[in-house]
Parts: structure tokens; sequence; C-alpha cells
């Protein structure tokens, strides 16, 4: 019975890439540029040491972020657009907004603004959208590109979405992040802090936290990525069980006493592998696509000046709640943006770009994770829909009552 | 309008000291089963289970035994009675003989069945006393010619019940 | 020379990050356990909800921080159900009530290193970010 409930759980993908030369690296970078609210990103680097990752990579992620309460009619300003929409220069998302309880919006550096909303609210605004591609869920998602010819002051569209904003009063808490570019006379953050100081807003700055991990006792896998059996589903090593590894390292879980008998855990690190040390830095905020990129560059800096590092791996991790993932894709909670870059050198590729490969979880496959939440409402329908209702917590509200309702 | 659709299983009861019985009733064999499927498939399979599950009939000296559940979770029905080991106190095994959308049809198959145990049983005889009686038992019973023409007065009923709609 | 790789739609495991939650005169406390202990507790769950059935499944018990109490729990994901719904209903820790909340699934064990719903930006005291501050 199981099984047939699990049918319906929702489509993702995992997909390994292997690229090689400037080529490959720039596709890679192109593709990181379009995902553009990073939650989390990490790098994790074998046989090194915490001291010298910290001097290898620093200064990045130093762009100015502040959380500000903003309604939707402050973001329609034609002050603000001209000022920040417009130059590309200001990017946000709103924060304590659940994506499938509330409503939600993300600001893009081009000019998009996206609202995913629930269906009172959606017909309270009256501006047409589309229902969101997700099954199983009464939203609806609005695209409003702010930099557009018809979207100016005094005209219909303009007017019809500023008189929306006005009687919903949809008000976020945004996060806001300034990026600056190279070519502007005046930093983009202090453009944005005057800017809500003159208009009254209250924002509060914050920084991004790091943390420094050095593990000493790790087994690391030994993996050979220019071998196609570490792409292969069958070998032991693959990348799957790589990937795994590395969520083992990362969450801090201990792989190395479990035996595939034990009672308590049967996961093992992947075979062969050998006792190594490695470093780990992880950012976590609101963190620019920009500055991954520079962290990539750094990387690549690393790893051709060491020759003892095997590989190194960069994590991204996206919003859980944000209504975009990849350029404009929708995203639905439950499905979670992550990304992974893998980079090694190898002497026969010339040694100086080396090959990367990139692995992406949960892509732009439409679907939503809300899915399998009601195959586990189904599943135990008879003695814990009350229960549930009581012990799940507020994030879960939401399936719970429509089911209910249904 | 959905029906309920639900599936029979005809089961036997084989004690394990070979004995049958007498005061086996529905209801013991109801809570055993069910205490069963609790015991294999927890809470979940017991409110699955409980919604439809019925014994319709039991025959304390053969052990055969009629349950109607419902078509979703026969299989768990199933499952249950492989791990059950007592009834009424003593230690026994079921044996599921035959599955079927209708009682009807599990009825037809205990008939046969019933007819190839009672062959058996008259080759096993020893004495003339208990030839006479099994003989005069199958004599009782319908012949297979009767039971074919039943079956086609059924087939031709049911493919007129067709025809007229 | 690029090549790649789509790996399995369905994939085999599933990742589940909790903590297990006592509630004390209004305030919320988290029980720590040893894995064995939380494993043999889990196992008593999936047995009251599921049975024999449930009880054999293989629930792998990867972390359980000691700080913090936050449990990462690995299941083959056809029986993901199961141990949800197993999780959902307990209720009790050596007679103590308590609940089990699940913080995050996912096919992935790597996204369950970073939960951006319970980060907060600026510092808020509140239970939550009190909780996650520590970890």
């Amino acid at each position: 019975m199981a099984a047939e409930f699990l049918e319906y759980s929702p489509k993702r993908r995992m997909i390994f890439d292997k690229f090689f030369g400037k080529e490959g690296e720039e596709k890679c970078l192109n593709s990181i540029l379009e995902h553009h609210f990073n939650f989390s990103v990490g790098v994790l680097a074998p046989s090194f040491s915490k001291q010298k990752l910290y001097e290898s990579i620093s200064s990045v992620f130093t762009e100015f972020s502040c959380l500000a309460e903003v309604t939707l009619t402050e973001i329609l300003d034609t002050e603000f657009i001209l000022k920040f929409v417009k130059p590309g220069s200001v990017c946000g998302l709103s924060h304590g907004t659940k994506i499938d309880t509330s409503d939600c919006a993300a600001l893009l550096p081009t000019g998009i603004l996206h609202l995913s909303l629930t269906k009172d609210t959606y017909e309270c605004l009256g501006i047409q959208g589309k229902p969101s591609p997700f099954k199983n869920s009464l939203r609806f998602d609005i695209e409003i590109n702010l930099l557009a010819q018809y979207f100016k002051p005094s005209k219909k569209f303009y007017e019809r979405a500023l008189r929306g904003f006005l009687k919903t009063g949809l008000k976020f808490k945004f996060l806001f992040s300034a990026i600056s570019k190279s070519d502007d006379d005046e930093p983009s953050r202090q453009k944005l802090e005057a800017y809500f100081k003159s208009h009254g807003i209250i924002y509060e700055a914050f920084t991004n936290k790091q943390e420094l991990q050095e593990f000493s006792e790790l087994d690391i896998p030994v993996i050979s990525y220019n071998n196609e059996p570490f792409l292969e589903v069958d070998s032991e090593c693959n990348g799957i069980a790589f990937h795994e590894w590395l969520g083992c390292v990362v969450c801090g879980v201990d792989c190395s006493e479990s035996a595939s008998d034990s009672f308590v855990s049967t996961l093992s690190c992947p075979r062969p592998h050998h006792p190594g040390k490695a470093a780990f830095w992880k950012w976590t905020g609101f963190l620019h696509s920009d500055a991954v990129c520079e962290v990539i560059k750094l990387a690549r800096e690393v790893l051709n000046k060491n020759p003892q590092v095997p590989w190194l791996s960069i994590m991204i991790w996206g919003f859980s709640d944000s209504p975009i993932s990849w350029r404009d894709h929708r995203h639905g909670y439950f499905l979670s943006g992550l990304w992974e870059i893998m980079m090694n050198n190898h002497e026969y590729i010339q040694g100086i770009w080396g090959c990367s490969l990139w692995i992406k979880g949960g892509t732009w496959e439409l679907c939503s994770y809300l899915a399998l939440e009601w195959c586990m409402l189904v599943g135990v329908l008879f003695c814990a829909l009350s229960l549930m209702c009581t012990t799940r917590g507020a994030t879960y509200e939401d399936p719970c009552t429509r089911f209910s309702g249904d | 309008m959905v029906r309920l659709k639900s599936r029979y299983l005809l089961m036997e009861i084989r004690f394990e000291d070979g004995l049958v019985d007498q005061s086996l009733s529905s209801s013991t064999v109801y809570h055993d089963i069910l205490r069963s499927v609790e015991n294999t498939y927890g809470d979940y399979g017991f409110g699955c289970i409980k919604m439809s599950f019925k014994v319709k009939y039991v025959n304390p000296f053969t052990g055969v035994v009629f349950v109607k559940c419902s078509r979703d979770y026969y299989r768990m029905l199933w499952h249950a009675v492989t791990f059950l080991k007592e009834v009424n106190g003593r230690q026994c095994s079921m044996n599921t003989l035959h599955l079927a959308g209708t009682i009807n049809s599990c009825q037809r198959f205990l008939v046969k069945h019933n007819k190839k145990q009672l062959r058996k049983m008259l080759a096993q005889c020893k004495t003339p006393a208990e030839k006479g009686k099994i003989s005069k038992m199958l004599k009782q019973l319908p012949s297979a010619k009767s039971m074919e023409d039943e079956k086609k007065k059924r087939q031709g009923d049911l493919a007129l019940k067709h025809l007229t709609g | 020379m690029s090549s790649r790789v789509t790996a399995k739609q369905k994939s085999e495991y599933y990742y589940l990050k909790c903590v297990l939650e006592q509630e004390e005169n209004g305030t919320i406390k988290y029980i720590v356990l040893e894995r064995v202990k939380l494993k043999s507790l889990i196992v008593n769950a999936l047995k009251q909800l599921h049975g024999l059935v449930g009880a054999a499944i293989t629930v792998d018990v990867l972390k359980c921080e000691k700080t913090s109490g936050e449990i990462i729990l690995r299941v083959k994901s056809s029986d993901l159900i199961k141990l949800r719904s197993s999780l959902t209903i307990l209720n009790n820790y050596n007679g103590t009530p308590c609940r089990c909340n699940v913080k995050q699934v996912s096919p992935y064990l790597m996204s369950l290193a970073a939960d951006s719903r319970a980060w907060s930006p600026v510092e808020v005291r509140g239970k939550q970010s009190r909780y996650y501050e520590q970890s």
C-alpha cells in the first residue's frame, strides 16, 4: 500500500554534470549567477588546515544586507525603481513567510517582482496571475516586470497594481541585499541606507554568519572522477554515495563506526577510503551569487597552488521558502535548492583549469513535496487525523486543514 | 453511488492435536484473527481491517471459516492469518483455501472441496459401516453434472441480463 | 569532453531531521537520548502503529546531537510513510509525554545541513532561535 502512495511522490532530479576546461567553468558560473537567493555556502577542503583555508579564502560575502519591513507599494515607488531596481543593485526576499501557507515575495536584480500568493490574497488583489504549477496547492503566482515599458505611473497596469497593493496592504519583512557595482560612484549600501532613512523605513542590518570547522580524523573516500565509474550507478563509490558522504560531513554525522549489520546505523563510508583531515567553512545569510562565484574562483586558485589537495567541494543551499529557484523557475516548499560543485586538477588536462563536476539536487522540475506530505496523511488517516493537527506544528497546518476540507 | 467492494476468504482451521473443537464460535475466531492482525500490522492494520471484517460462517466440526473483508485490505488479513497460532486457546494453524469476490462462489468451491475430501476418506475407510456412511453422504451432495448445469444456467442468466440490460 | 548523468528519479533513502520535545510548565525542553535508546524508542513506536511488519523496517539513527537534541534518521524511501506516521503518533518516553517534531525531510542528506526556516538574520531572543544558536 505504501508503494501505491509513493507513486504520487514528486518528481525530482539529481544531475551529475562533468565539465572540463575554462568553458565548462564559465558555464558553471553562469548557472550560479542565475540562482539569486543563496542561503548558505560551504567549502570543504580535504587535507587542508583550518588556518590555511581561512587565509586563502577571505573577504568574501561582505556585501550589505538588511531586514526591513516594507509594503509592496513602497517597492512600486518610482524613486525606488529608478534608484535601485533599474541599475539592478538590490535584490529582496520576504523573510519569515512560509511558501506553503502564506504569501511570499521576491524581487530579482533583473527587476522582476515575483509573488506567490494564497487564494484569498490573490482574489483580493485583482491582478492577473497564473495558478501555481504545484499540484494540490491552491496558490497563485504573479510576475510583475517593474522595468517594463507599460509599467509606469499613470499607465493602466501600474495604477491597477498600486490600487491592489494599497487595498490589501501587503507587507513583508524583506531581506535586502545591496549589490555593489564597480562603476557606481556611490556604494549602493549607503544609497540604500539613505533611502530607507529618508522614507522612514525601519531596517536592521545584519552580517552573515561564518563557521569554520576542522575535522582531524575523517575517512575520506578516494575518488577519481576522470574515470567513468564515479558516474556509474552500480559502482560502489559512485556520485550518489559520495554525495551522501558529503552530507554526512556537513551534517556532523559520524559514519566511521557503523557497520552494515549494526543495530543503530548501517550507513558507512564508501570504499576505498583513507583517513585524513579536512577543513570546512560555511557562511550563512543572505548571500549574493556574485560572491559565490568569487568563492569558486578563489577555490580554483587554492587548487592550483596546493597540489596536495585532491579536490574541493563547494556547496550551495537555497532558501526553502523562496518563490523562485533557478532563473524564474517556480519553487515549492520541500524542494530544496541544493547545489554542489566539486573541482579538482588533473595534470593531463593542461593543469590549469582541470575539471569540475557539479551536482544539482532538486532542480527546476516542477514538483512539490507537499504531495508527499499528503500521502502520509492518507496513510494514517484512520487513527491520526486529529492527533496530527496537534502534533505536527505550524508548518504542516495547511495540508491538514485542506485535507479535512476535502 | 460507490459500491463497497469486498473479498471473501474461505479458510480452514487445523488444530495441532488433530481433534475438533465444538465450542468454536464465530466470535472467538473473529477476536483471534483481529488480535493477530493487530500483532502483525499494528494499530493501523487493526483500524483498516476492523471496518469491514466479518466472520460469516464457522463450522466447528470441519473447521471451515468464511471471512469477509474489504477488497483494499484483504492482503493484510491474509498475511496476518498466516501468523495466527492460537484459536480458542489451542495451538492451530489456519489455511486459506479460496479467495473469491462473492460468498456464493466461495460456497461452490467448498462443495467441490468437500467432495474431494470425502473421496479421499472413502479410499481410507476400513470398516464397511464407515464406507456406507460416507458413500451416503457423497450421494447427498449435488453431482458434477448438476453443478455443471447450474453453472451454465447461471452464465445464461447473466448473458440474458446483459443483453436485456 | 563533458558528460552528464542523471540519477534515478526515486532515491533509495530518505533523511529526516527531528527533535524529541517535552513540555514542562509551558517551556519546551529537548530530550537527549543515546543512539541505542532512541533506536529502540523508534522501533517501539513503529511496532505500536504498524506491528511486526513495521518493526522490521530498517531505520538508521545517523546522529544524535548531545547539546541540541537534533536527530537525523535515514530510512528506505518505501518505508518513509510508515516511519513518518509512527513518529507523529509517538507520544511518550518512559511514561512522560513527549512529541517528535520533524523539522525537515529530504531525499538528500546534504539539504538537512541548512534550514532557512529556523534561521533568523537578526538576534531574536526566542525559544526557536536559542535552540538553533546552540547547534
